[in-house]
């Protein structure tokens, strides 16, 4: 007996807390969103359950005032149907095609590149690489693309990207004769991309488009300074650095080559076999060399180590304009 | 684009920040069908699928996306972000296709202080989500099991942390009793005075 009089004092009390309830909470929950929504985000990190501390509070206080976030995450909560949803080919072309082309960061500097310098011709399948990228043409010929690269930053039309993107290549170089380009380098390799590099500096880059051109034009002319060919011999890979100078009519060449292990080979000898004479005197190993491109150079470099021809490296390039 | 691999979606979605166009196709590749499965999800729930063309919404939804890549912080799923957003797309949608919008109907009874006194003491005892609980339970007649789904927690915390508001709104409740009958003592003694 004592249980149903305790019961029934139990369910009394209820009633009354629950009409306090009906009495008081509509008026003092009827408060007025004094706050904004929070974001898809924030919804999205409570239902996954990590949103934690003050933000997850504020997150519930605000599901205690607006009916609209508190549907959105019970709707969520729950699993998606499991009917199958097709959506018609043309429609993802379309949705895809939502996402302009933007050049890659290697084709910026080709078109930067390119107005002054041409390659020619080349003997072997001629890599540029930038620190943080390795890029390895495939199809088209490097002329090709260093023009179709120019003609996309000149035109600012949208410019299919080709070539391959490999693995990072890690930037052990040092060089201090170099100091200027290395930093842009060591720039780059911290930032993907120009839009990487804005990013640091602007959340919102739609809404700052004017300053993001300021910061790629200034990063453009950065990387412009120089540009790097990588050439494969066997397991060795040979760097040919070749910085711009200021005026746009000399070129510092400098090489180096790695073993497999990617350390500097100390002991590589280096046979220039072909070219100006002027060249052929001033390219001596481990030193930087200031190249007057006039008209056209040929590069022909043979490489050696302890005694095995290992191959050599043909590159005919010139300033363009000057024919 | 094929030759970019990448599983990872943090990955795949600053790709698309860097302005990756390989990746955002492979983004809609991913999560299309998802994105449709909410948007046909949200329009049989609220609104008639058959009214509202479903792909008009998915396109916005994929517009959306990419004015927000700055706005996924990484915490939450990828797919969770993406189904809030397709969910709120539809939402707008649905809006704009009626022609009577519905208002919030909220109402504030300040005039009672004795309300405004109640009002505060509740905020400062319930936690946020115990307060978010009793209107669920109590106003919204919502069950247990559907709050818990809503916590993402199971039954059993939900029923402790009941527990717990309910034995502070009682401490509430008999305050607030002894408080309306000091008043009515109060407007009585008054009455009194004002009578002599």
């Amino acid at each position: 007996m004592p249980s149903i009089i305790m019961g029934k004092k139990m369910e009394t009390e209820n009633d009354d807390i629950k009409s306090f309830v009906k009495k008081v909470f509509p008026k003092s929950l009827g408060l007025t969103k004094d706050k904004a929504c929070p974001s898809e985000d924030e919804l999205a990190s409570f239902i996954d359950g990590r949103l934690k501390g003050r933000k997850e509070g504020d997150l519930i206080s605000h599901l205690g005032v607006c009916k609209e976030c508190l549907e959105t995450i019970r709707f969520l909560r729950k699993e998606p149907s499991p009917e199958e949803a097709p959506v018609p080919r043309w429609l993802e072309q379309r949705v895809k095609e939502i996402f302009p082309v933007r050049p890659k960061i290697w084709e910026i500097v080709l078109g930067r590149v390119t107005p002054v310098l041409e390659i020619v011709k080349h003997n072997a399948e001629l890599g540029l690489t930038i620190p943080g990228f390795e890029v390895v043409p495939t199809s088209e010929s490097f002329l090709s693309k260093a023009e179709k690269a120019s003609s996309t930053i000149a035109e600012k039309e949208e410019a299919p990207v080709t070539g391959k993107q490999l693995s990072y290549v890690p930037g052990k170089f040092q060089k201090p004769a170099y100091s200027d380009f290395w930093k842009s380098c060591m720039e780059m390799r911290a930032y993907d991309s120009p839009m990487e590099l804005f990013k640091r500096e602007s959340e919102d880059f739609y809404a700052r488009k004017e300053e993001a051109h300021k910061v790629i034009e200034g990063l453009r002319s950065q990387i412009s300074r120089g540009f790097v060919f990588q050439e494969r011999l066997g397991d060795y890979s040979v760097y040919l650095f070749l910085t711009k100078k200021e005026d746009t009519e000399t070129v510092e060449v400098q090489i180096e080559t790695r073993d497999p292990s990617g350390e500097p080979v100390e002991d590589m000898e280096i046979l220039f076999i072909e070219g100006r004479k002027a060249l052929e005197k001033l390219l001596t190993k481990k030193e930087s060399h200031t190249l007057r491109i006039l008209k056209s150079n040929r590069l022909r470099i043979k490489f050696k180590h302890k005694g095995i021809y290992l191959g050599q490296a043909v590159l005919d390039f010139r300033h363009k304009g000057v024919y | 684009m094929d030759f970019i691999k990448i599983d990872d979606d943090v990955k795949l979605w600053e790709r698309c920040i860097a302005g990756d166009r390989g990746s955002w196709e492979i983004l809609v590749d991913r999560y299309g069908r998802l994105v449709c499965k909410t948007i046909l999800d949200t329009l049989k729930k609220f609104s008639n699928p058959s009214v509202i063309d479903w792909k008009d919404i998915y396109q916005d939804v994929f517009l959306k996306l990419k004015q927000k890549l700055h706005q996924w912080k990484r915490k939450a799923t990828l797919a969770t972000y993406i189904r809030a957003v397709a969910y709120h797309a539809t939402i707008d949608r649905i809006r704009k296709q009626r022609v009577d919008p519905q208002e919030d109907n909220v109402t504030t009874d300040e005039s009672d202080p004795l309300n405004r006194i109640l009002v505060k003491e509740l905020m400062s005892n319930l936690t946020p989500g115990e307060y978010l609980l009793i209107s669920l339970h109590f106003l919204e007649e919502w069950s247990l099991q559907e709050i818990a789904e809503l916590f993402g927690k199971d039954i059993g915390a939900i029923y402790t942390m009941k527990t717990r508001a309910l034995a502070k709104l009682r401490k509430i409740h008999l305050t607030h009793g002894q408080m309306q009958e000091k008043q009515t003592h109060a407007v009585y003694y008054n009455g009194e005075k004002d009578g002599n």
